[in-house]
């Protein structure tokens, strides 16, 4: 103790001056790291969205960091329009028919970007030239002419691969082909055509409850509805159970929404995750209908009964009737037509 | 009943009115003395450089033994479940998040108000109930500047330096542990962290620090000259600054970082 005492002005000396040369050497080294003083070159670049992107995005080329972006702006044509920045030393090497890829890191969301060199080393752009992103029309071409190659860390190429083979098995430009949206839109459909056919029985159902002015129900109206919704409900419960059988392996493959290869492959989880979530919502609304279809039949079961034996008696009354009036001798059929 | 309950409300306000001009007023003599301090600096400097000594250098042991520890938890949670799905390189963004941006500053606080609040709180009650207090004020010496301002200026400072210790013994923490599961130079070690890194990210656990230092000790001494005369105030008011400083340092610490990171 009596030594600190002694000594305090040197050791609290010591103490702060060794941290604040801490602070100011990392401080240092941070600014050197990132080229704060180095002079830069401002380029344009457009993306086809803006997810993963920031202020301060690293571009890099070979590994190497060659530039950051600034700033990025939504365009009126829908498309990002983005101004970096690209390090003096590594100037020469924005050349013509460049592109840039942004790839994105499916579990932080961030995204890298990728700088792709034209094939001309030699045609270097000038500063506030414009670089496409490869998910751009232009970039699409460059990358479709062979000026230039994807290239990026492994992980980065095979997300990119599968969320082309996602985009690939999603369009359904020929319906013929039985493509995996196709068959989720049919899905979709067929819960959907369920869903309006019990909303129509549930409101005939509705309707026959009720006695009309002449307190009689529209027994009529209830034969010819039942009927047609039951052959409706037949046919589409068959669908149901074809799309399902159909769809039993994707499903599987799907299992785990929160899955990384789901993730990957439908990050926005509006290809795969959407369609299902939308069947399921639909299936789910159409079983309390059913059940309440179910359960009318059963409260109404007596009086249906009723009805069909009141039916029987008046058509055995009616047959009668009409054996009468046929066997006539003013009315009826001539008398050798006449039920012997 | 209403007539009550509305003179309990009046009674409230006007006592949490009188309490905030009295703090308020108190934190802006602190910073009039300042300027007084710097100009008499011969006469507080050993104070200053005691608190210092007591505050800063003292804790050093227990803020490493701390970061060291903080710092190889982080690691050792992280390897256990980052590589699950490949994103090991997380490690270093999520050392540098957790200790830079949040944790250096806020622990250093924690400490420095179970160390040094306490003692602050409870030396200047115990001044004020052996009227030494009085006797400075009759003598016509500040009190603010003799025992308050050395002892704000001791604790940012001390604050300061502990922020940047405790980063530093942390992230080496982290390198130790890193270091026991896959051996990995010091250097690559330093080049991905500093990769991690921003100037922002350093400048903002500075700032904090400075923040969390002058609330400290601002509410600890505040609440310490709060004491009337009876020495049983003394423990109640330190308890009552060490809860008051544990707030105030939560709520400077989530105000500051929506400060630098959202703005």
């Amino acid at each position: 103790m009596k030594f600190k005492m002694r000594y305090s002005e040197r050791i609290v000396g010591t103490f702060l001056i060794v941290a604040l040369s801490i602070i100011a050497a990392s401080t240092g080294y941070l600014f050197l790291q990132n080229k704060v003083f180095e002079k830069k070159y401002l380029f344009k670049a457009k993306f086809g969205d803006a997810v993963g992107l920031s202020s301060s995005t690293s571009v890099f080329f070979k590994g190497f960091k060659i530039g950051v972006v600034t700033d990025f702006i939504l365009t009126d044509d829908n498309y990002i329009l983005a101004d970096f920045e690209v390090y003096e030393e590594f100037k020469q090497k924005i050349v013509s028919n460049s592109a840039l890829f942004k790839s994105i890191n499916p579990v932080t969301n961030t995204s890298t970007i990728e700088f792709l060199q034209g094939p001309d080393i030699s045609s270097v752009v000038i500063e506030g030239s414009m670089i496409p992103a490869i998910d751009v029309p232009q970039g699409e071409a460059l990358l479709a002419k062979n000026m230039v190659k994807k290239t990026g860390d492994p992980l980065n190429t095979v997300i990119y691969n599968l969320a082309a083979f996602s985009e690939n098995i999603n369009k359904d430009n020929n319906v013929d082909k039985g493509a995996f949206f196709r068959a989720m839109v049919n899905m979709a459909d067929v819960a959907e055509g369920l869903k309006k056919i019990t909303d129509n029985l549930n409101v005939d159902f509705e309707t026959i409850s009720k006695p009309d002015k002449s307190g009689k129900r529209p027994l009529s109206t209830l034969v010819v509805n039942a009927a047609n919704i039951s052959d409706s409900l037949r046919v589409m419960t068959g669908l149901v159970n074809l799309s399902l059988m159909r769809l039993d392996t994707v499903l599987t493959a799907y299992s785990k929404p929160e899955g990384l290869i789901v993730k990957m492959i439908d990050p926005g989880g509006k290809q795969v995750i959407e369609p299902i979530r939308k069947t399921i919502t639909n299936l789910n609304e159409v079983l309390p209908k059913l059940e309440k279809f179910s359960d009318f039949l059963v409260t109404q079961q007596g009086q249906f009964l009723s009805i069909l034996k009141q039916l029987v008696e008046t058509l055995d009354e009616m047959q009668v009737t009409f054996e009468t009036i046929n066997n006539s001798p003013f009315i009826g059929k001539p008398k050798s037509e006449r039920k012997k | 009943m209403v007539q009550k309950i509305s003179l309990a409300f009046a009674n409230r306000v006007r006592l949490f009115y009188s309490k905030t001009t009295s703090v308020v007023s108190f934190v802006f003599e602190i910073l009039y003395e300042l300027k007084n301090f710097f100009l008499q600096r011969k006469i507080t400097r050993l104070i200053l450089i005691r608190q210092i000594l007591f505050t800063g250098f003292e804790a050093l042991g227990l803020i490493s033994f701390v970061a060291v520890a903080v710092g190889g938890i982080i690691i050792l949670e992280g390897s256990a479940i980052l590589p699950g799905f490949g994103q090991s390189k997380l490690l270093y963004t999520i050392l540098v998040t957790v200790i830079l941006r949040e944790l250096g500053g806020l622990l250093t606080a924690f400490i420095i108000i179970a160390r040094s609040g306490t003692a602050i709180a409870a030396e200047l009650g115990n001044m004020v109930v052996n009227q030494e207090v009085e006797s400075l004020v009759s003598f016509g010496i500040s009190p603010v500047l003799y025992l308050v301002v050395p002892r704000v200026l001791g604790v940012v400072l001390s604050m300061m330096a502990l922020t940047i210790y405790f980063n530093v013994a942390a992230l080496a923490g982290g390198w130790f542990m890193a270091y026991l599961f896959a051996p990995i130079p010091i250097l690559d070690f330093l080049t991905k962290l500093f990769s991690e890194i921003s100037v922002i990210d350093v400048i903002s656990s500075f700032i904090k620090s400075l923040f969390f230092g002058f609330v400290v000790a601002v509410v600890s001494s505040y609440q310490g000259l709060q004491v009337n005369f009876a020495s049983t105030e003394v423990p109640q008011r330190t308890i009552k600054g060490v809860v008051l400083s544990l707030s105030w340092v939560i709520l400077f610490d989530i105000l500051l970082t929506a400060i630098i990171y959202l703005v």
